[in-house]
């Protein structure tokens, strides 16, 4: 078997990754997989070439085949309007512009985040501003609350849009959750 | 040398090593590294330069700025070595400042593949104490200049493979026992299943060496940073009780014979490459954690192993060798440091 990153080298080291609890493995010669090898795993490049396959095989998935596949077209195009990062690009490099890409892209980032990360919603730690606004937010919860059920209902459907690939309606979805959650913060 | 972070005592350092804590930040005002202009890089240098007063204050020690672009090779080598830059940032070809803390324990990689990449470090078990050290500099950095940050997806990293907490906490273990277990594949797959990486830390060629292995979490989303971490440590406490209960079990004439055989190469060797020395300082180490051999002075194996690395070496004897070179100042080295372990 060749290294799946090079293509050029017999690939005998093997990495796994998890994914929705299903291990997935990938086949590296022993010269990419070394200069991986050090004791700092970060492996940027590494993960660029992981990312690399990945992207590949959802858009395989996504391919021709797919009755979306003009939509799919469409997705590759879209720019960034603050660094001009095409959707395409991304698929390419696995490297996000700026801050902007990830509101832009989110309806097509949203399920390759799935598949990378296992989950797609921070529970972390917050930002100092996003903590700032949430005791700010507390005042006004009562008299917002059907509003909200509003909004966790299309974030549900925004959801499910994405699983089903359906880009231009979690787009459609994504605009109104944008256009409600504006309301609800005055 | 003294003061650094891998020459204290640390907690369970028979077996774990080295406890380590990296965060990826953006700033929300600019595009990310890979995105920004010349201008828009140089405006953050100087921002973060400039708006950060109180770094020292916070990490309790003094701070040293190094210019990547400013650095030597031999320079470049050692803080690779030493983990206070990463290779990526070394090689790329644009400017990058890495503040270090004096003990060596920090740093802070400002125009790396992300905005910034915090990392702390300690010698033996304790990355609680890590996290909420280096979440106090992220959220004073955070109060200053914003970063970019989703309700949805948390942190936001060039990459999506870090996107979220955008943390990666690291345990570095020394498993030289259970390593050579026939149970080991299995343990290393059965972890993989909660999300724990293990992987051998220090590669040559195709042999691992030195015994050493690193765990970290594979997930950066999706999971708080307090659970994320004590995955990590529940594995990492089964793993060290695993290798204690082996290290017990072994024939002492065995175990003595193993570690005293080491001892006594390295002891007399006139030259050493890494891949030897390193697997001989591995069996010293497993004597010191079983008491066959013992410190006169304050210090700590791991250093060592550190320390014989080739940009460390022409570091610290101040000369450039080449590898022949090498081998001779790393069995000077070693023998400088036997004189302070003896027979127990």
């Amino acid at each position: 078997m060749l290294c799946e990153i090079c293509h050029e080298k017999e690939a005998t080291v093997r990495i796994t990754r998890i994914h929705h609890g299903n291990s997935e493995s990938h086949n590296l010669c022993q010269d990419c997989a070394k200069q991986y090898g050090a004791e700092d795993p970060e492996a940027q490049d590494l993960s660029k070439a992981i990312f690399k396959l990945l992207a590949g095989a959802l858009m395989k998935h996504l391919g021709p085949q797919n009755q979306n596949s003009e939509e799919n077209e469409r997705a590759k195009k879209l720019a960034c309007p603050n660094c001009g990062k095409t959707f395409g690009e991304v698929l390419e490099d696995g490297l996000m512009g700026c801050t902007d890409c990830y509101e832009t892209f989110e309806p097509q980032i949203l399920p390759m985040i799935m598949r990378i990360q296992g989950a797609d919603t921070h529970t972390g730690k917050k930002a100092v501003k996003a903590r700032r606004k949430k005791t700010e937010q507390k005042n006004v919860e009562d008299q917002t609350l059907s509003k909200k059920e509003e909004l966790s209902l299309l974030e549900d459907r925004m959801k499910i849009a994405v699983s089903e690939e359906n880009y231009e309606e979690a787009a459609r979805l994504r605009d109104e959750i944008r256009r409600l959650t504006g309301e609800l913060h005055g | 040398m003294d003061e650094r972070w891998y020459h204290r005592k640390g907690e369970n350092d028979d077996v774990v090593q080295v406890s380590r804590i990296r965060l990826l930040r953006n700033f929300k005002k600019w595009k990310f590294p890979a995105r920004m202009s010349e201008e828009e890089r140089t405006e953050m240098l100087r921002t973060v330069d400039e708006k950060l007063p109180r770094l020292q204050e916070i990490l309790g020690q003094p701070v040293q700025k190094l210019e990547t672009d400013e650095l030597i090779e031999e320079e470049k080598l050692t803080l690779q070595e030493r983990l206070l830059i990463n290779k990526a940032t070394l090689e790329q070809k644009k400017r990058a400042i890495v503040y270090a803390s004096a003990d060596e324990a920090f740093s802070m990689t400002v125009g790396g593949s992300d905005h910034l990449r915090l990392l702390l470090s300690e010698h033996g078990q304790g990355l609680g104490p890590l996290y909420e050290l280096l979440s106090e500099v992220d959220s004073y950095i955070d109060s200053r200049i914003p970063f970019a940050y989703s309700k949805k997806v948390g942190y936001e990293t060039s990459s999506l493979q870090n996107v979220g907490t955008g943390m990666r906490a690291y345990y570095v273990m020394h498993l030289p026992l259970l390593s050579e277990s026939r149970n080991f594949q299995t343990l290393s797959r059965e972890m993989i299943k909660f999300g724990v990486v293990m992987k051998e830390a220090w590669i040559s060629g195709a042999k691992k060496i030195g015994g050493l292995y690193v765990l970290y979490n594979q997930r950066t989303l999706g999971m708080k940073e307090q659970d994320l971490m004590d995955i990590l440590t529940n594995v990492a406490v089964r793993l060290t009780g695993e290798e204690r209960e082996l290290r017990e079990k072994m024939p002492d004439l065995m175990l003595r014979d193993r570690v005293l055989r080491s001892y006594g190469i390295l002891l007399y060797a006139e030259q050493l490459d890494f891949p030897e020395a390193c697997q001989h300082l591995s069996n010293l180490l497993l004597g010191v954690s079983t008491g066959i051999l013992s410190f006169t002075k304050e210090m700590s194996i791991y250093e060592l192993m550190l320390g014989i690395f080739p940009g460390n070496l022409q570091y610290y004897f101040k000369q450039k060798a080449d590898d022949q070179k090498l081998r001779r100042l790393r069995s000077q080295y070693l023998k400088e440091y036997l004189e302070y372990i003896e027979m127990a």
